[in-house]
């Protein structure tokens, strides 16, 4: 891979300043002062802390990770100098961070970089001078740059083992607001409290050594007798294997059931949010994830659907329409096919990246023109829309959050049956074709413009019935919720997730939607984070965390092909080596 | 092949000539209608068309930046807005110390000088980081990936400077040579504006000069004819790769500077502008240096001018919220109508 000589002193240099640089770059745009505020674990570290430790772990991790050289099996495990360099770039990471304490203790950087205050620079060097933060630094540093970097001592297994335990309790502290409720009411039932596991904002000392522990104990254990339970499931037969498959299916659905019964009703909001915004990223998974087309305006969608809806239902509106939630569903999905087939048709048989930017220029109209005093009489400017009824069936009002969760579950149940039977479909299988190729499908009898329509049609129809819920949810309709950043939150839950992949979907949205609910202190570095994940994503896991296998094979395509390439070469050179490019 | 018959007139050519004449059609008797309302009179209508150049002025600078760095990697350097917002929020700090020091009162030449270069210093540094950290390991993805990490890069460059400098609006300190204005031919016009065409016109000059006539230039081209054989020519394609990014930042720099001195600053302050110029390229057609430069002053005039030309005679109120939809708009009809832009060919590429 790399042809310059890998050196251990260079990659801890390296490793070294990319971690201190990330560190004073957290302190600069505000991170590390508003998240000194949540506890991770009680008086051991704090959120701000965990910034400084994981750079430093992960530096010294990647340090001490084993590089092959060429022609050789990358290593399982590294040597103990390993370790040494993982301390010094641990050492560099604090060096970097300590000097940037001195410059901002004597430089007054305030007047430019306004989260430098003193507060942060007190926080920082824990209420000592900054000379005993120098020192801390570097210790720290040290210390756990070696930590990370003995990692690399270890088996395999022990290693992972350690690696997952402790991704599981921070998750677990972060995750706080949202567990706490559900753990409490759960161990309520066989009378035990939750209060000796968490405390304040996150673990207390003793919940956080049992967290870990029982992770590592279960995560270890299935690793050693994971591999048989799996091999004794393939053994059975095709019907009972199904029969599992559908039981855990009903199990999980009726888990999802049950669950606004362990929730407080704030939290069954949250849920609604991410269901709205699973329903949204499943729609756009189809246009970006199956079809391959990058849209960065697929909020107008969303707008198209809530204005709509509020249009034909208010009862403030000055048309005065009224009309009943039967017929303006079907009128509205309508409504969004034609609008998306109008945006689509001009742009379609163009560069995918053009389609980028005029959707993303159509996503801007829509804002704009909502916003106008031109359209004020119909839209409302930016008083918006009001009296929006809550739809009812029978004497059932759905509006309270625990029974929108039920109408908003059922919704993103269907969607995702509609997802999962397109992909495997005639259709599923041309937009794929498509993606891959658009001028092969074509010459296969593929008519691109159709099919690209109709991943657009099907797009905005999936975005508008999240709007309809969306303006049942509010009970009215504000131009200012419909901005890029939606847009942007979707396109960015479907890459964490993986493009294509409807797991991914919904565990990005649960990640990316939910979680920032829960956090207060994300909520100004939403943009940052996602912004990051997006980049990191693409140069590092473009195929995501929960990858589709058929977009996982095509990414690495040209990987697996070196590979077969470098087998043939290597094989005894008996086949005439051709090269192709 | 005996003789060449007439080509068919397809559905689509069918459909974009009825399009074409109803476009025509509208702003014919739009225009019309607004100058027999008589609400504006012939001067409000150039000095309209002045501040429209000087925008365009902008537009097209930053423009070059989005135009060269497609004609050599083929991406659309989506987060090239933010790079222009960079420049032009970080030279505020050093406009504001001089003004606070009293240096801009006592010599105001010498300070815009070293504000330009901070500006133009700061977006050339954030290009060619850009390009190291977020492209680089990108070239030869699927087209997709590069794109989808353009617009991570953007969102996180504009949410870091909000981190670092504040969510705030910001306005440049008052130049008190640059306030009022001159007299052109009997019109007049704001020394602000006259500097800002004036400057984007040098250099962007300079740019054409450099792309036709230096070493460099000639590099730049060849690898964006075909980066295998630039480099089999002996060209170092990385380092070339990278002048292009800081090329395009120094102008955009310098954009984002001008548009402080005009407007105001903010971490959000290149979202539009980027998008816009972005139009502005395809307008003049993009990979083309000369095009987008036309296409800037195009869409800036248009900008200016078509809100209060093409509204006010329908009694649209309040024209000038909309001028945000007439960008979008000709980038949509000039991907209808001749999506090879102005001086591109007429084909735009599919694949």
């Amino acid at each position: 891979m790399d042809k310059k000589k890998i050196s251990l002193p260079r990659l801890a240099l390296k490793f070294g300043l990319i971690a201190g640089v990330a560190i004073v770059y957290c302190a600069v745009v505000g991170m590390t002062d508003r998240f000194t505020g949540r506890t991770i674990v009680n008086e051991v570290i704090s959120l701000g802390d965990f910034l400084f430790v994981a750079f430093a772990l992960v530096a010294g991790y990647a340090v001490a990770k084993p590089r092959a050289l060429p022609g050789d099996l990358v290593p399982d495990r590294a040597r103990p100098p390993a370790v040494a360099y993982g301390a010094l770039a641990g050492v560099i990471a604090g060096l970097v961070t300590a000097l940037f304490l001195v410059i901002a203790n004597s430089v007054n950087l305030r007047l430019v970089l306004i989260s430098v205050t003193e507060t942060l620079i007190d926080k920082m060097s824990y209420g000592g001078s900054v000379g005993s933060a120098l020192v801390y630094m570097t210790l720290g540093g040290a210390l756990l740059g070696a930590v990370g970097a003995s990692l690399w001592l270890l088996r395999e297994r022990a290693r992972n083992t350690l690696m997952i335990a402790f991704v599981t309790t921070i998750v677990f502290s972060l995750g706080e607001p949202l567990l706490r409720p559900i753990l409490t009411t759960l161990l309520l039932k066989v009378r035990l409290t939750t209060t000796w596991l968490f405390f304040g904002g996150g673990l207390s000392r003793v919940g956080a050594v049992v967290v870990f522990v029982t992770t590592a104990l279960i995560y270890y254990f299935w690793k050693q007798r994971g591999g048989e339970v799996r091999g004794r499931m393939q053994e059975l037969p095709e019907a009972q294997r199904k029969g599992i498959r559908i039981a855990a299916i009903v199990l999980l659905i009726a888990f999802l059931l049950y669950l606004p019964n362990l929730l407080t009703s704030f939290l069954a909001e949250v849920l609604g949010t991410v269901g709205l915004y699973i329903i949204l990223g499943l729609g756009l998974n189809i246009v970006i994830g199956y079809a391959g087309l990058l849209d960065l305006g697929y909020v107008a969608f969303l707008a198209v659907g809530s204005y709509t809806t509020a249009i034909l239902i208010s009862t403030r509106h000055p048309w005065g329409l009224e009309w009943s939630y039967w017929m303006s569903i079907p009128i509205t999905i309508l409504v969004a096919i034609v609008i998306g087939i109008m945006i689509g048709a001009p742009v379609l048989r163009l560069r995918g990246d053009y389609l980028a930017i005029v959707t993303l220029g159509f996503g801007e109209i829509a804002r704009i023109i909502v916003i106008s005093d031109w359209a004020r009489p119909v839209l409302g400017g930016a008083q918006g829309i009001l009296g929006i009824r809550a739809p009812a069936i029978g004497d059932l009002e759905i509006r309270d959050p625990e029974k929108l969760y039920y109408a908003i579950l059922i919704c993103v149940l269907l969607v995702a049956f509609i997802s999962i039977r397109l992909a495997a479909s005639r259709v599923g299988r041309a937009w794929n074709a498509m993606r891959e190729d658009e001028q092969v499908a074509e010459a296969m009898g593929i008519s691109i413009i159709g099919y690209k329509l109709l991943a657009f049609a099907t797009g905005a129809a999936l975005g508008s019935i999240s709007g309809i819920f969306f303006a049942i949810k509010l009970g009215s309709v504000f131009s200012n919720s419909f901005n890029i950043i939606v847009s942007i939150n979707v396109l960015a839950l479907i890459i964490l997730g993986g493009m294509g992949s409807i797991p991914g979907v919904i565990a990005g949205a649960f990640v990316l939607v939910g979680l920032p609910d829960l956090l207060r202190e994300f909520a100004d570095f939403r943009l940052l984070i996602y912004g990051a994940i997006l980049v990191a994503l693409m140069l590092f896991k473009p195929e995501g965390l929960i990858p589709s296998k058929r977009r996982k094979r095509e990414l690495h395509e040209r990987e697996s092909e070196e590979e077969q390439y470098e087998e043939r070469a290597g094989g005894g050179g008996t086949e005439p080596v051709i090269s192709t490019s | 092949m005996r003789f060449a018959l007439p080509e068919r007139l397809s559905l689509q050519k069918i459909v974009q000539l009825v399009l074409g004449l109803l476009l025509a059609v509208i702003v014919l008797v739009s225009s019309m209608k607004t100058i027999n309302t008589g609400n504006f009179s012939g001067s409000q209508w150039r000095s309209l068309v002045v501040s429209g150049i000087a925008l365009g002025s902008m537009y097209a600078l930053i423009a070059m930046g989005y135009t060269l760095v497609y004609g050599i990697l083929f991406i659309i350097n989506f987060a090239h807005g933010e790079v222009f917002m960079a420049g032009g929020y970080t030279a505020f700090f050093v406009a504001r110390a001089f003004s606070d020091s009293g240096f801009l009162a006592e010599n105001p030449i010498m300070s815009l000088i070293v504000v330009f270069a901070v500006g133009m210093l700061v977006s050339m540094l954030i290009a060619i980081t850009l390009e190291r950290v977020a492209y680089r390991r990108l070239r030869g993805a699927p087209r997709l990936v590069p794109l989808i990490t353009a617009v991570g890069a953007s969102l996180f460059l504009q949410n870091t400077f909000r981190g670092l400098y504040g969510a705030q609006v910001r306005a440049y300190p008052e130049v008190e040579m640059l306030s009022g204005s001159v007299s052109i031919f009997g019109m007049p016009v704001g020394k602000l504006s006259l500097l800002t065409i004036l400057l984007a016109a040098v250099l962007m000059f300079t740019l054409f000069t450099f792309i036709t006539k230096t070493k460099t230039g000639r590099a730049m081209r060849a690898v964006g004819e075909d980066k295998e054989i630039a480099s089999l020519m002996g060209i170092d394609v990385d380092r070339t790769i990278v002048r292009t990014f800081a090329i395009g930042g120094l102008l955009a720099g310098a954009a984002g500077v001008l548009w402080g001195l005009i407007f105001q600053v903010g971490f959000f302050m290149g979202f539009f502008p980027g998008i816009k110029a972005f139009t502005a390229a395809v307008l003049g057609g993009i990979g083309n240096v000369v095009g987008a430069g036309l296409g800037g002053l195009t869409l800036g005039v248009l900008e200016s001018v078509a809100p209060n030309l093409l509204l006010t005679g329908w009694d649209v109120p309040s024209p000038n919220q909309l001028t945000d939809v007439i960008a979008f708009t000709v980038l949509v009809f000039v991907l209808i109508f001749k999506p090879g832009g102005i001086l591109g060919s007429d084909e735009a590429e599919k694949v």
